[in-house]
């Protein structure tokens, strides 16, 4: 049981009275507190000295007679008290007012919270590694071959492991799939092989475990690390999964970590990793860049002087071997960049737009509160009189506006959290990917200096006002000189918002033009009634193509029989999914191309019904069929783009080509149709130079198992039909990423669609405040003018005359804003450049429409106070005054 | 010299003539409490009884310290002669007004 009075209260006390007063009450207190709490027990004794203690601390603040010994602390604390509660009741009386201020600061400040919290996780939150600005990437780069960086090449990567000193380790990473049986369904899962000193590189352990060393390089195969989903998932968070045998991939793993849930690699997420072991193959493909390579800084090196040594490496390495690496340069990196460059524009362009929208709302409300010190120009004057200095009246305004800024912070928190769960369902994957978004204690600290500020922004204005000599004078003050001054400075004010919400409209614009541009290409393939899928056929089965190309064609033939499907066909990679790799193209009878020169085709291979199934039309020959087989010439078809690029005034049919520099006769392939161009890589890429070869004769290259079917009907109404149907013919088989070839398109935009989206959303509520900011000046000026548009109309003037006064004054702060709106937008359109597809930064359309928007609303905002001062009775105005 | 007592003022000025030689601001309180039924604050006292001090109606002086009151002292108020007079001038004032009334109070 506690023996004394609760703590705080009694500091409460002490800070309202002092000296010989604190000793009597808070003595009376303690006393009766004791009797209390023999009689009540401890929490009603608390109880009653709390509810003591504030009716005490009351009875001070409103007590009349000053206390003899209060000091100037007292002094301070009861008039911001004062000031407070004075505030209070004055925005308690009028409630239109407030709950207008309050909802316009709550938007601004839900934007501002809602958008960092996103922006904070993907550009600002520590990566987990350890000492994350000492990790690197390393990139090989070849300008002249429009990749500004590729992947190292394995021979390159254990050469720059050999020479470079200014690393203290350096890893390789390479993609990585394997079909984990054993554990219920057959299920595909995605990972990396990732080299020991990786994990030394990046700075990472596992949660549970050990991670890979190098002897797991040299003894082989036989171990694995599987992630925090795979474990929860797949093991019921097991601990006891350390040392268990799984089977990857039809081959037996011991598994010997698990990662934390946090783990993170650049790039897509990992569910398992195995160790790097570079096949002979691989040791000598200096031209295959499939690698991506960590590294970290050694000690006391900095980043300029390990791309000097990086510089003087691959030189030597060009020297070497010319045939490879006469171009190639090398790139140091920060890992950070790799994982935030491509969003860093972005997230950048839409938290300029959110601090915009809530700097409107600043606007808006400092406009309010200035129209309002109009009306109090009376009071102010009696405090200057009464002699409240300066800062007295700052401080009078300043705490209004907080409080008005506190309720509004206190609201858009709120729908910031409920606005960072919409977030989350809409966010791209690429962001979604990386960014652990949450609203965590470090938004909440901006959002209450958010806050703040907005109080001292959005009080500012009216207190630069009230110190104006003029104004509070304490007669006519309104319709002297002051009231000029007032009205320039709200006309200003007006004029800015206008401005700022131009640049909104114009960026939002400019991102729905190039949405839809990029929603209207054409992708060269159907995306409507199309179902995709892949299937994982396990190597040691389905390894050649004698063993997948019967098994394919009797999946298609059982596919192209369920009720519902037109057609069906496979391919090694769709397109938009994934590049699936290029090779060098030789063409017969012309000279062997000159290092660096060579043409790269973009190689897949492709079932026959695979062409039709995808509605990609075959221009000239034909399309692979049944006599296409592993004994018959190898055959091949050619993209148009291929086909004008390599023989440009010939008919490519009939041409040979081939992917070996020394042909043998079965290496050479025969162009036996041309292929409709359609968008492989990315939407926006036209030019992809791309090949089909017959799946029946390739074994060296990715077998056809991602599926595509033309369905007469809803697409996804086939899946568990044709999941039957891979079932039936081989269960053991996992069936992955079933959907409609439509997503394909749309994973493509779904960062733009993201864009234009926030970015639409801010403008319109920009729009919005921007009207509130109109109708609140013409709205009070009207009032102001009241009486001379009574005078005005007694003397003849028609209401119609009114109206254009009232619309004029409305045009002239419009056309104001207008005019610097373009000009801040298209300084801001300029930084937007890189997110547009096929718009110009200064495309007049969105400039246009943006202006167009606005003045439609100035217009429709000026209504209703044109409207009001039409109607002023004469007779009325005038007998007021 | 025409002093004017509020209400307030006149029932803890009552108290403290009462309370005699243990008129303190727990037991001014209490009294207040069990013969008005007014539950008045410590702090609504202490400030009542600072305005009367200031205005020479009571004087005040300190008790010693005691463990019951977190070692703070009591703070004793006794009426001066100034203070004798206001009250009675009030209260007379007021039973002159009020007399022969009361019957008529109790009726509703």
């Amino acid at each position: 049981m506690p023996r004394r009075p609760p703590r705080i209260a009694q500091a409460l006390l002490r800070l309202a009275y002092r000296g010989d007063a604190r000793e009597a009450i808070a003595g009376d207190l303690e006393e009766e507190f004791q009797e209390v709490l023999q009689q009540r027990g401890g929490f009603q004794a608390r109880l009653w000295y709390w509810r003591q203690a504030f009716r005490s601390i009351v009875a001070r603040r409103s007590g009349e007679a000053p206390s003899v010994t209060q000091t100037s602390r007292d002094a301070f604390i009861t008039s911001l008290s004062g000031d407070i509660k004075f505030g209070t009741r004055l925005l308690a009386r009028t409630p239109g007012y407030t709950i207008l201020a309050v909802a316009t600061i709550a938007l601004g400040i839900a934007t501002t919270v809602a958008i960092s919290s996103v922006a904070y996780a993907v550009l600002l939150r520590p990566l987990p590694y350890a000492d994350e600005d000492r990790v690197v990437m390393l990139w090989e780069t070849d300008p002249a071959s429009g990749y500004p960086t590729k992947g190292p090449s394995p021979p390159n990567y254990l050469d720059w492991v050999q020479r470079a000193k200014s690393f203290s380790s350096i890893g390789a990473l390479a993609p990585y799939e394997a079909s984990l049986t054993g554990a219920g369904e057959p299920v595909r899962l995605t990972g990396r092989r990732i080299t020991a000193s990786s994990f030394a590189a990046l700075g990472i352990a596992p949660a549970l475990g050990r991670p890979f060393l190098a002897t797991d390089e040299r003894a082989g195969n036989g171990v694995a690390i599987i992630s925090h989903r795979v474990w929860t998932t797949h093991f019921g968070s097991d601990p006891t999964v350390v040392g268990r045998t799984i089977q990857l991939n039809n081959t037996s793993r011991v598994v010997v970590g698990v990662m934390g849930s946090d783990f993170r690699l650049p790039g897509r997420q990992d569910d398992l990793m195995v160790p790097f072991v570079f096949s002979d193959g691989e040791r000598q493909a200096r031209g295959s860049h499939f690698l991506e390579v960590v590294a970290r800084l050694a000690p006391g090196v900095q980043i300029e002087q390990a791309q000097g040594e990086m510089d003087a490496i691959a030189a030597d390495l060009a020297l070497a071997y010319p045939r490879w690496n006469a171009k190639e340069g090398a790139l140091v990196e920060p890992i950070r960049q790799q994982i935030v460059g491509d969003v860093r524009t972005a997230m950048l362009v839409i938290t300029g737009a959110a601090a915009l929208v809530l700097l409107i709302a600043c606007v808006n409300v400092a406009n309010l509160q200035i129209v309002r010190g109009v009306g109090r120009a009376g009071e102010m004057a009696v405090r200057r009189a009464l002699g409240a200095g300066r800062v007295r009246i700052a401080r009078q305004l300043l705490t209004e506006s907080t409080l008005l800024a506190l309720a509004g912070g206190a609201a858009g928190l709120l729908l910031a959290v409920v606005g960072v769960e919409i977030l989350r369902g809409v966010l791209p994957p690429a962001l979604a990917d990386i960014a652990d978004i949450r609203v965590d204690r470090t938004i909440f600290a901006i959002a209450a200096l958010v806050t703040l500020g907005t109080g001292l922004i959005a009080g500012l204005a009216p207190v630069l006002h009230a110190w104006q000599p003029t104004a509070g004078s304490m007669s006519e003050g309104h319709r002297t000189s002051s009231g000029v001054r007032t009205a320039r400075t709200r006309h200003t004010l007006v004029a800015a918002e206008v401005a700022l919400a131009v640049v909104l409209l114009v960026g939002a614009g400019l991102l729905l033009r190039s949405f839809a541009r990029l929603s209207s290409i054409d992708p060269g393939f159907a995306t409507s009634n199309r179902l995709t899928f892949r299937v994982e056929l396990p190597r040691g089965r389905y390894g050649t193509p004698a063993k997948w190309s019967p098994f394919m064609d009797a999946l298609t033939a059982r596919l192209e029989a369920v009720p519902g499907v037109i057609a069906a066909g496979g391919t090694s990679w769709l397109p938009l999914a994934d590049s699936g790799g290029s090779n060098g193209l030789y063409v017969e009878g012309r000279p062997l191309p000159q290092p660096g020169e060579s043409t790269f085709a973009i190689y897949r291979l492709a079932t026959p019904g695979y062409f039709r199934a995808m509605g990609i039309t075959i221009v000239r020959g034909r399309a692979f069929d049944s006599t296409d087989t592993a004994t018959s010439p190898r055959v091949g078809i050619v993209n148009e783009t291929l086909a004008a690029r390599t023989w440009p005034n010939e008919d490519p049919i009939g041409k040979r080509v081939s992917f070996s520099r020394n042909p043998t006769e079965r290496d050479w392939i025969t162009v036996i149709g041309v292929a409709r161009d359609a968008r492989i890589t990315t939407l926006t890429d036209p030019a992809a130079i791309a090949m089909y070869g017959a799946h029946t004769q390739d074994p060296y290259w990715f077998p056809p198992t991602h599926i595509v079917l033309h369905t007469s009907g809803d697409p996804l109404a086939i899946a568990s039909a044709a999941r039957e149907q891979v079932r039936a013919l081989d269960a053991s088989v996992p069936v992955a990423d079933i959907k409609p070839a439509g997503e394909l398109v749309a994973e493509q935009v779904a960062e733009p669609r993201f864009q234009s989206l926030l970015i639409t959303s801010f403008g319109a509520a920009a729009l919005a405040l921007a009207a509130v900011g109109i109708y609140g000046m013409l709205s009070f000026s009207t009032a102001a003018r009241r009486r001379e548009f009574a005078v005005r109309l007694a003397l003849g003037a028609a209401p119609r005359e009114i109206v254009r006064i009232v619309f004029s004054s409305a045009i002239r702060v419009t056309t104001a804003g207008l005019l610097a709106g373009g000009v801040l937008a298209a300084i801001a359109a300029r930084s937007m450049a890189t997110l547009l597809y096929d718009i110009r930064p200064f495309d007049g359309v969105a400039f246009a429409a943006a202006c167009a928007g606005i003045a439609v609303i100035a217009v429709a905002a000026a209504c209703m106070p044109a409207r009001r001062a039409a109607r002023v009775d004469p007779a009325g105005a005038l007998k007021l005054e | 010299m025409n002093e004017t007592l509020g209400e307030f003022e006149q029932l803890v000025l009552f108290a403290v003539l009462r309370l005699g030689d243990d008129a303190y601001g727990r037991a001014i309180r209490r009294e207040l409490l069990d013969r008005a039924g007014r539950d008045a604050s410590a702090g609504a006292v202490f400030t009542t009884l600072e305005r009367l001090e200031l205005r020479g109606l009571v004087e005040s002086d300190y008790g010693d310290p005691t463990p019951e009151r977190g070692g703070r002292r009591k703070r004793f108020y006794r009426l001066r002669p100034e203070g004798k007079r206001a009250l009675a001038r009030s209260f007379d004032a007021l039973s002159r007004m009020a007399r022969g009334l009361k019957p008529k109070l109790e009726t509703s």
